[in-house]
This record gives C-alpha cells, sequence and structure tokens, in this order.
C-alpha cells in the first residue's frame, strides 16, 4: 500500500508537470473553430512537404548519436578501466561540451572552419580539401552533427562510467581467472553495460532531434525549424504543435525497437561489493591507446571551443564586465539548477522504479509513456505551461510569479530523462535484494532508504549531475516561462549576443563553463564522500 | 523524510513572488545591452520599480510576442517595447494592446504614430548595406539593393532568414514599394545569384567583418557594433537615389487589462521622449532621432539625412502576413 500510493503520487506528478501542458498542446492543435479538426495533421502526413524535413532530421539525430557513441563509450572505458593520469582532469574537462551551449560551440566552430577560419586554411593548405568545401561542410547537416556530436558525448560517457563502476568487480574477476581482457569485455563487461549505452545513445538521439539552436545556426532545414518557424513567423501555435508529432513517433518507435532488443534479456547484477574497487586493466598498450585517444577528444572537443572564446576575450575587462552583466543570472542558475536536478533526481528514482522495477504488466508501458514526452520541443512545453499556469488564481499567480514555474519548466522538460537514466541503473538490481528486506516484514520506505537508495549510489550521482548541466543550460522553455528578475545565465547570454562587443559575449560563455563546474566539482567531491561512507558502514 | 520537508518549507519562504506593488512590466525586444539603461534611468527618476524580460538573439526577437500572445487571457506586462515596427501592430491585429496617446509624443511626426494609439515609435534603425572594405573599394561598393542581384556579387551577399526579424519587414517594406512581382523576381534574382542565408543579423556582420562574404543587408545598430570593434567593414544607406532605405523605429505600446496600467503609461511617457532619443542616439547602437531637432554624435546621420522609403508600419505588417508563405519557400523552408 505504501509503495502503490508513493508511485502513485510521483506518476501524478508526472502528469501534471509534463503530460498535462503537452497534452493541452496536442489537444488545442486538433480543434479548430469549435470542432475537432486534422488539418494540421493531414498537411504533415497527405502531403510530400514534411518528407525531406523528417529525413533530415533522422540524418542529423543517427549521424549525431552514431559519433556520440564513438567518442564518449570509449571515453568513459578509458576514464574507468585504463590507469589514466589526470583522470579527474580528463573528466571534468570532458563535462566542457556539455555546460557550454551547443549555439556557442557552433559559432566556435563556424568561425574555425568557415572559408577564412583558421582550421579551414590549416586544412585547405596541407590537404586535398578546398576553402569552400570544408565551408560547405560546417554549413552542412554533417557539420551540424559534428557539433552536436561534441556537445553530446559526454552523456554517453557519463553513463558509461558509472555502469562500468556500478558493475561488481568480482563478475569481472572470476572472467579475467578464465579469459582474456577482450573476452571478458565482450561476454560480461559489455553485455551487462548494453542496457545504459544503448538508453544514453537514445537519449542523444533525442536530444538532437528536438535540437534547435545549431539548425537554427547553420540553416539546416529539420523539423524544429520548422516548429519554430511556425510560431514565430506565422504565429500559429497549432501547426507548430502538429509539426511537433513526428518527433514522438520517432521516438516511440524507437523505445519499441529497444524494448524488442532488450525483451528476456537480465542485466541484474549484485551491485558494488564491499572493496568498493573497480577492475582496472593494466595494459601498457591500452594505455597509451585510452591516454592518445582521451588528449586527442580534448584536443577536438574541450581546448579548440574553449580557446577561441578565451583568445575572443582578449581583456580581463571583459570578464569583469560580464560578470557585472551575469551577477543576477549566476545565483539564478545555481539556485534552479540545483533545485531542478534534486527534484529530478528524486522523482526521476520513483518512476524509474515504476518503469523497471515493479513486477508489473503495466511496467514497459510506464517507460514508453513517460519516455514519449522527451521529445516534445522546448517551445510547445513553454506554451503549454503558460496556457495551465498563467491563471488569476491566487495558487497560480504564486507559481507563475516565482521560481517554481522555472523549476516546473525543468521537471517538465527533463522528466523523461532523470526517469529513463535511473530506471536503466534500477535494472541493475535484482529484484531479490528487494524481496529480501521485504520479507523480513520491513517496511517497503526502510527497504528503500537502507537497500535500493545505497545500491544506487552512482546512479543517483551521475542522474543528478546530468540534469544539473542540462537545467543549468536550458533556455526554450525557461525564455517563455521566468517571471522577470529570474533570468537564468543562458537567457543572460542569449540576450546580450545581439549586440554586445564579443569578448563580452565570449567571457560570459566561460564564466558559465566555470559557475557550472564548481557546482559539478563540489557535488563530485560530497556524493565521493558520502558513498565511502555508506560502503564503510 | 523531515530533512526534505525542512528543505522543502525553506525554499517556499525563500521564494521571491512577484507581486504588484509600484512597479511595471516591461517586455522588450530592443537588445538588452541598450534597453537596460534606459529602464534604469526611468527607474531613477520617478522611483517606479521596472521588471523588464529582454528577447534573445536565439529566439529572433520574436519569442516575447509569442510569450505575449500566450498570456493573452492573463498579461502579465503592462508595455511592450519593440525593436522594429511590425511585431506591435500585429499585436494590436490580435487585440492585444490598448491606445494611449502620450503628450510626450506630441512632437513625433505622425508616420511613426497609429492613428488609433495603439502603438508610438521613436529612435529608429535602418536597413543598409555593409561591406567589407577590405575587399570592396569605394568605387565597387553597391548602392543599391538591386545591384546585389548582380552577377559581380555572385556568392557574395549575406541576408538574415526573411522570415524572422527587421529582415522580414524590409522584405515586407519592398513588396509595398515594388509590387509583388517586381519584387519576387528581385529575390529569386537575389537566390539565384547565391545569396548566403543565414540566421541572424548579427550572424550577417560576422560574415562580413570575416571576409567570408564581401557584403551583406543587415541593420544599422549590428554594423555600427562592427565598425566600432574595428571591423574593417563600412555602411552604405541604400537607394537614395531611388526607393530610399527602409527605416525602422522601436515602437512601444500598452498591454490590454494588464496589472499596472497608470504606472505603464507613465513609462511609455518616457520611452517615447526627447532624453531617452538622444540616449540612444548616443549609445554604442547609434540610433537615430525621429525627432529632427534632437541632437546626434557627429557619426550618426539623422534621419533628415536619409532618403526613407515612403511606407506606412500598419501596411507592412498586413503586407508581411500576406507575403510569409513565399518568404518561406523562398528561404527553403
Amino acid at each position: 500500500m505504501q509503495k502503490k500510493l508513493t508511485l502513485g503520487f510521483f506518476f501524478t506528478l508526472f502528469l501534471c508537470t509534463t503530460f498535462l501542458p503537452i497534452v493541452w498542446m496536442f489537444g488545442n492543435s486538433v480543434y479548430e473553430e469549435g470542432k475537432f479538426s486534422f488539418v494540421y495533421y493531414k498537411d504533415i502526413f497527405l502531403t510530400q512537404k514534411y518528407g525531406k524535413v523528417i529525413a533530415n532530421s533522422l540524418i542529423l539525430a543517427s549521424i549525431t548519436t552514431i559519433v556520440s557513441s564513438f567518442i564518449g563509450v570509449p571515453a568513459g572505458f578509458f576514464l574507468v578501466k585504463i590507469t589514466l593520469p589526470f583522470k579527474k582532469y580528463f573528466k571534468i574537462c570532458f563535462f566542457i561540451p556539455l555546460i557550454i551551449p551547443s549555439y556557442i560551440i557552433g559559432i566556435a566552430w563556424v568561425n574555425l572552419l568557415g572559408k577564412t577560419g583558421f582550421l579551414n586554411n590549416v586544412f585547405s593548405q596541407y590537404t586535398l580539401l578546398s576553402p569552400e568545401s570544408i565551408s560547405d561542410f560546417i554549413y552542412s547537416t554533417y557539420g551540424a552533427s559534428f557539433i552536436l556530436s561534441i556537445n553530446l558525448f559526454p552523456v554517453v560517457m557519463l553513463v558509461t562510467e558509472y555502469a562500468l563502476k556500478s558493475i561488481n568487480p568480482r563478475l569481472e574477476e572470476s572472467g579475467l581467472v578464465a579469459g582474456s581482457v577482450f573476452q571478458v569485455f565482450r561476454q560480461i563487461t559489455f553485455p551487462l553495460i548494453a542496457p545504459a549505452i544503448l538508453s544514453s545513445m537514445m537519449i542523444v538521439f533525442v536530444l538532437s532531434l528536438s535540437e534547435f539552436g545549431v539548425p537554427s545556426l547553420l540553416q539546416i532545414n529539420v523539423l524544429t525549424t520548422q516548429i519554430f518557424t511556425q510560431f514565430s513567423a506565422f504565429y500559429n501555435e497549432k501547426a507548430a504543435t502538429s509539426i511537433a508529432f513526428p518527433l514522438i513517433a520517432i521516438t516511440l518507435v524507437l523505445i519499441i525497437l529497444e524494448q524488442i532488443y532488450l525483451r528476456g534479456k537480465s542485466f541484474e547484477i549484485l551491485g558494488r561489493s564491499s572493496s568498493n574497487s573497480t577492475i582496472q586493466y593494466n595494459i601498457t598498450w591500452l594505455n597509451v591507446v585510452g591516454i592518445t585517444f582521451c588528449i586527442f577528444i580534448q584536443i577536438v572537443c574541450v581546448i579548440i571551443p574553449l580557446s577561441t572564446l578565451i583568445f575572443n576575450t582578449k581583456t580581463i575587462s571583459a570578464y569583469y564586465d560580464a560578470i557585472l552583466l551575469a551577477r543576477n543570472g549566476i545565483t539564478n542558475s545555481i539556485l534552479f539548477g540545483s533545485i531542478g536536478a534534486t527534484f529530478l533526481t528524486f522523482i526521476g528514482f520513483f518512476l524509474g522504479y515504476l518503469s523497471e522495477n515493479i513486477r508489473s504488466r503495466f511496467k514497459s508501458s510506464a517507460a514508453i509513456f513517460i519516455w514519449l514526452f522527451f521529445a516534445v520541443p522546448a517551445t510547445v512545453i513553454g506554451v503549454g505551461l503558460i496556457k495551465l499556469c498563467n491563471r488569476p488564481e491566487g495558487i497560480f499567480q504564486f507559481i507563475y510569479g516565482s521560481l517554481w514555474i522555472v523549476i516546473i519548466g525543468y521537471v517538465a522538460r527533463f522528466l523523461p530523462l532523470s526517469s529513463r537514466i535511473m530506471a536503466n541503473y534500477l535494472k541493475q538490481i535484482p529484484h531479490s535484494m528487494e524481496e529480501a528486506g521485504t520479507v523480513t516484514g520491513t517496511s517497503w520506505f526502510r527497504v528503500l532508504v537502507n537497500i535500493l537508495l545505497p545500491l544506487q549510489g552512482y546512479g543517483l550521482i551521475a542522474t543528478w549531475l546530468i540534469c544539473f548541466m542540462f537545467c543549468v543550460g536550458e533556455l526554450g522553455t525557461t525564455i517563455l516561462v521566468y517571471p522577470p528578475g529570474h533570468e537564468t545565465l543562458p537567457i543572460t547570454l542569449f540576450t546580450i549576443m545581439a549586440n554586445s562587443p564579443t569578448d563580452i559575449v565570449s567571457a560570459l560563455s566561460i564564466i558559465i563553463v566555470v559557475m557550472t563546474l564548481l557546482p559539478v566539482g563540489v557535488f563530485l567531491a560530497v556524493s565521493k564522500y558520502l558513498i565511502k561512507f555508506q560502503t564503510a558502514q | 523524510m523531515k530533512f526534505i520537508s525542512i528543505i522543502f518549507t525553506a525554499l517556499l519562504l525563500s521564494v521571491k513572488v512577484c507581486s504588484a506593488g509600484n512597479e511595471v512590466v516591461v517586455y522588450t525586444s530592443e537588445d538588452k545591452i541598450f534597453s537596460e539603461p534606459v529602464l534604469q534611468a526611468f527607474e531613477k527618476k520617478t522611483g517606479i520599480k521596472v521588471r523588464a524580460i529582454y528577447d534573445t538573439e536565439e529566439t529572433k526577437s520574436t519569442g516575447l510576442a509569442n510569450r505575449l500572445i500566450a498570456e493573452k487571457d492573463n498579461p502579465q506586462a503592462d508595455v511592450f517595447w519593440s525593436g522594429e515596427p511590425v511585431r506591435p501592430v500585429l499585436l494590436k491585429i490580435k487585440g492585444l494592446t490598448t491606445p494611449y496617446v502620450s503628450n510626450a509624443a506630441a512632437d513625433i511626426p505622425k508616420i511613426y504614430k497609429d492613428t488609433e494609439g495603439h502603438w508610438t515609435g521613436f529612435s529608429a534603425r535602418a536597413r543598409i548595406i555593409l561591406y567589407n572594405s577590405n575587399l570592396v573599394s569605394m568605387d565597387e561598393r553597391p548602392l543599391s539593393i538591386f545591384d546585389l542581384a548582380k552577377p559581380m556579387w555572385r556568392g557574395q551577399v549575406a541576408i538574415a532568414n526573411p522570415l524572422f526579424g527587421t529582415t522580414s519587414v524590409h522584405m515586407a517594406a519592398l513588396f509595398i514599394i515594388l509590387g509583388d512581382e517586381k519584387a519576387k523576381k528581385f529575390m529569386n534574382d537575389l537566390k539565384a545569384n547565391g545569396v548566403k542565408i543565414v540566421s541572424s543579423n548579427s550572424e550577417v556582420r560576422r560574415l562580413v567583418a570575416r571576409g567570408e562574404v564581401k557584403v551583406g543587408i543587415t541593420d544599422t545598430d549590428d554594423a555600427n557594433v562592427a565598425v566600432r570593434e574595428g571591423s574593417a567593414v563600412k555602411i552604405v544607406y541604400p537607394d537614395e537615389s531611388g526607393i530610399g532605405t527602409l527605416i525602422m523605429p522601436n515602437m512601444v505600446c500598452l498591454i490590454k487589462n494588464s496589472p499596472n496600467q497608470e504606472n505603464g503609461k507613465k513609462l511609455i511617457d518616457y520611452l517615447v521622449s526627447s532624453e531617452v532619443e538622444k540616449s540612444l542616439a548616443f549609445a554604442m547602437c547609434a540610433q537615430m532621432p525621429v525627432r529632427h531637432y534632437v541632437g546626434t554624435p557627429a557619426d550618426v546621420l539623422t534621419i533628415a539625412a536619409i532618403k526613407g522609403m515612403d511606407i506606412n508600419y500598419q501596411d507592412v505588417a498586413v503586407k508581411l502576413d500576406k507575403i510569409s508563405e513565399f518568404l518561406k519557400q523562398w528561404a527553403g523552408y
């Protein structure tokens, strides 16, 4: 009963924050002049107009997912499995591309690979490529995928890293006694982390599918730019919402395919051993490959965009001016981001449990249902929230006029994400652990606090970190709902971008990186201490 | 559980709620860097707290218009200060504004004021041609936007997406001045000449300043930022001997049924004053006062020195609505 009530409460919370505003918008889009009408949907499904746009979106998302995985999985693997020097430094650095807004990374790369860009000059001098072909590449769907891969690979990396850390080392140890490192990785390690990797790939796919900033900068015709055009050029929210429908349909197909792939497979592992260690492969050539790989990725994904920003900043006074501009945004971002990430992790845990750990025939439909809404673009959610929450009644005025509307915006956008990440970590805990607690007559809350939560230490940290970074970088929904005086850093950045000197914009981008990394560092340190403390107990 | 309840209560208590008091809420699509000092000056002068929301580059200055439309049933903003002249007309058409004729705007020329008092224009920008002075000599520089469709500029022209912002206003004005057929032909010629369609006017500025294209069509404030940053760019006010240059005033309007109507009116009085026109002329955006007597710095042209296009902003908004489908196809969307 305790369990049912708790899960019911969190599912209702999901319905109120994420489901309602989106369904409100879709409901509105099929209601025209007092009667039901599918006029906007006919355009999408019965004309050729959107075929190319949908294809572009799929190409963009597919390439981004493949490239992100090729970077993220090895990066996560090397961070955990080899003796990498400056490991912490690499780890923190690999977060940076996720923190810098994709639009800013886009501008940095367009500057470098554009016709007069530094790297364009280098490549065109020393390779057979012409300056035009390099410039054409960066302004193409492939260029957009390249930029988005740099931006999103940390998601795959982080999920892979924590999945590897969650594996009980005894499983690998016993494998190593009988076989080689390759065999252990192929037959034990990889199959155990496969659902987590697949899940992160799905996250990257859906994120790139619903990305607007980079396609807009490079003028790539995808579903999100079409949605934006309907909203902003035609002020037609019904048409805009209807164009978001293919995004949901694509996500539905993907998640069904994933469910088919995972059906019948078991990913349960016995949780962490008390030794709190992770097996590392101390093989010289693997170390060399790992270090070379990490340095290369560091240069392409971190040093190049970051040094472009630092180079553009030119003077120290630019940082001072940027801090003056962003004072309010810094405090708000950290506060809202922390609250948002905490709520998302907390609610995400229970929704993840609902969609993964309960023995119920509804569990797979719950997972599909929750995840579907992740592909809905930020603008649709933002307008939906205004329609729902901007009402003259007291409680609504309180929410709409305070930081809570921003937090609700974060929850609406990222709850499917946090619940999915949590679900994949929960997949690794066998039901028997919980059942063992329950048969002793202990209450479900106690089982939760003493068994499930401690076993999910790494999962909770990974979820909080990813949610925090996404919340701090959120723009699309926040810009539509934030009350005056509650602007966040991305809003400050994008409001000054139009006509502020380049040095201030670059300085502000660097401040965003530092201000996001600081709490991330503190959180990592505190959580590490907590996990050690818990394991010791 | 106790711990969570304590944190939750503390958070609730620390919430800053936006309550009505001696304040005014303004949504502005004028760039924050230029509008914020003006709003702070108003605050200092009147003691009325200004709570502002600014638009972003990424939403092409249309995010706030969307927000105002979505908030229609329970308006939060008292005043909308637009950086261009079409969005306020659109809001008027959608029934979101209420008339207010400010005495402070009595000396603003009639063409910048709505006959029914829904909007008032002040400090203006112009649509100009920006060229890279390292790549284009004074003699070669294009003097008319129609020159940009000529073969010598093939692949060397950048323009922002014509569906959004001031570029959309410019295109609608061209359709009015030239007529649909000629305007469509010009745009198709421009496209056949390999015009580069980019995301925003500041992107046009960036491409011209870096020499990735030789010329671009953009706004005076974007151009002035490039000039003041020391980029090798120069400005041409196009078609001085032809159809003239498009002048785009800022516009301000009062939102219907907003919570602080009286303070909203006071803010409008201030924004349309000659004091604000002067401060925007001397700011980095170098906007042109619409009053002929307001002084400008030596390097900022006065409106009297430019031949402006002969258009009515209400007509531009209506025209934009009609040509949007063509513009969408033209931009490849």
